[in-house]
């Protein structure tokens, strides 16, 4: 590459990370200043004093830790729950011969990119005559409409990307499926598992729609919502909302950090032989 | 490339988070998108079948951009 072209590039990416970096930084920085430090504008881009308030009073005058606490559950059960059913179903898919197969790997995809904001309303319906709603576990219910397919998805083509050797040789020193499966293929797929782990965390960490649609009650929503009902009609507590924002982020970017290179690995693999 | 495109056209055309929390479809209806117009319908005015009609008629333009991506993703499998 002549250098020129190398500089422009680096300027680019520069560019392009700063575009990206910039709000993150936004939302920290305005999370450590004072209620007059940001009215009035003074010191933009540090926080001068700098100063804890905003956590210290967003733990003990909101109900944030409660807030907190359901996402935290809501989003492990959802993982936990998709992972299972994600991993059984890929297996099937991608491993036993039965009558509509290939048709049931491409309806999978296809409910995949359904989107949410479609279906809110009929499942508020259907979860209403539950008797769900107003409840977490009404997002425990709906969270695997959009986790399950997209895991599926991709643990199907991880599974395929495992030779069939290895399964035919469990089988034939004297596994059953089940034993085969649960100890040959799943430890093989495990970065697979990881990624459609962390997507079905993340995914359901963040879901705003259904869980604003579905829960009403104080007690029971989870942090996205949380955070919009810190907005008391004009007021706006941005230090408080910023705080809150950074410990939401926090966990996730946490996770991904730790996990990465399995992350990558996972979709990789995935995605060759998908 | 395809794939790209229309997976963020179908998540930018159902959106709902950020419009939701910004304006909620406001000032009058200037910021409205189909997401937030069936939610006030159907749950501020309650009234259930003409939110759930108002999300079909995103469902023509929807299955266009799905049966795009699904035709590319699915091609090597057949």
């Amino acid at each position: 590459m002549r250098p020129s072209l190398r500089l422009a590039t680096a300027a680019g990416m520069l560019v392009f990370l700063l575009i990206v970096l910039v709000p993150f930084w936004w939302i920290a920085s305005m999370s450590f200043k004072t209620y007059e430090q940001i009215q009035f504008a003074t010191s933009i881009y540090v926080p001068k004093p700098f100063t804890w308030e905003n956590y210290t009073g967003l733990w003990s005058d909101t109900r944030f830790p409660l807030w907190l606490r359901n996402s935290l559950v809501t989003a492990l059960v959802v993982t936990l729950t998709t992972t299972v059913v994600a991993s059984l179903a890929g297996y099937a898919v991608a491993r036993l011969r039965f009558p509509g197969r290939e048709w049931m790997a491409s309806l999978i995809l296809v409910l995949y990119l359904i989107p949410p904001a479609l279906l809110f309303i009929p499942l508020y319906r259907v979860l209403a005559e539950l008797g769900a709603t107003n409840h977490l576990s009404s997002l425990f219910l709906s969270y695997p409409t959009f986790t399950v397919p997209f895991c599926t998805w991709l643990l199907i083509g991880f599974f395929k990307a495992l030779p069939d050797e290895l399964e035919e040789a469990a089988l034939i020193d004297g596994a059953g499926r089940v034993s085969a499966f649960v100890r040959v293929l799943l430890p093989l797929a495990a970065p697979g598992l990881v990624a459609s782990a962390i997507f079905a965390f993340t995914l359901s960490w963040n879901e705003f729609l259904y869980a604003l649609v579905f829960i009403q009650d104080e007690q029971a929503i989870t942090v996205p919502v949380g955070l919009n009902l810190l907005i008391y009609g004009d007021v706006f507590h941005w230090g408080q909302l910023m705080a809150a924002s950074v410990i939401t982020t926090v966990p996730v970017v946490a996770l991904y950090v730790f996990i990465h290179r399995w992350m990558v690995e996972g979709l990789v693999a995935g995605s060759v032989k998908g | 490339m395809i794939v790209t495109t229309m997976l963020s056209f179908i998540l930018t055309i159902n959106d709902f988070n950020i419009v939701y929390v910004m304006t909620r479809g406001g000032p009058g209806t200037a910021t409205q998108i189909f997401a937030t117009y069936s939610y006030q319908v159907a749950f501020s005015q309650l009234r259930w079948g003409r939110g759930v009609t108002i999300c079909l008629f995103v469902v023509p333009i929807l299955v266009l951009g799905i049966v795009l991506i699904s035709r590319y993703l699915l091609r090597d499998r057949k």
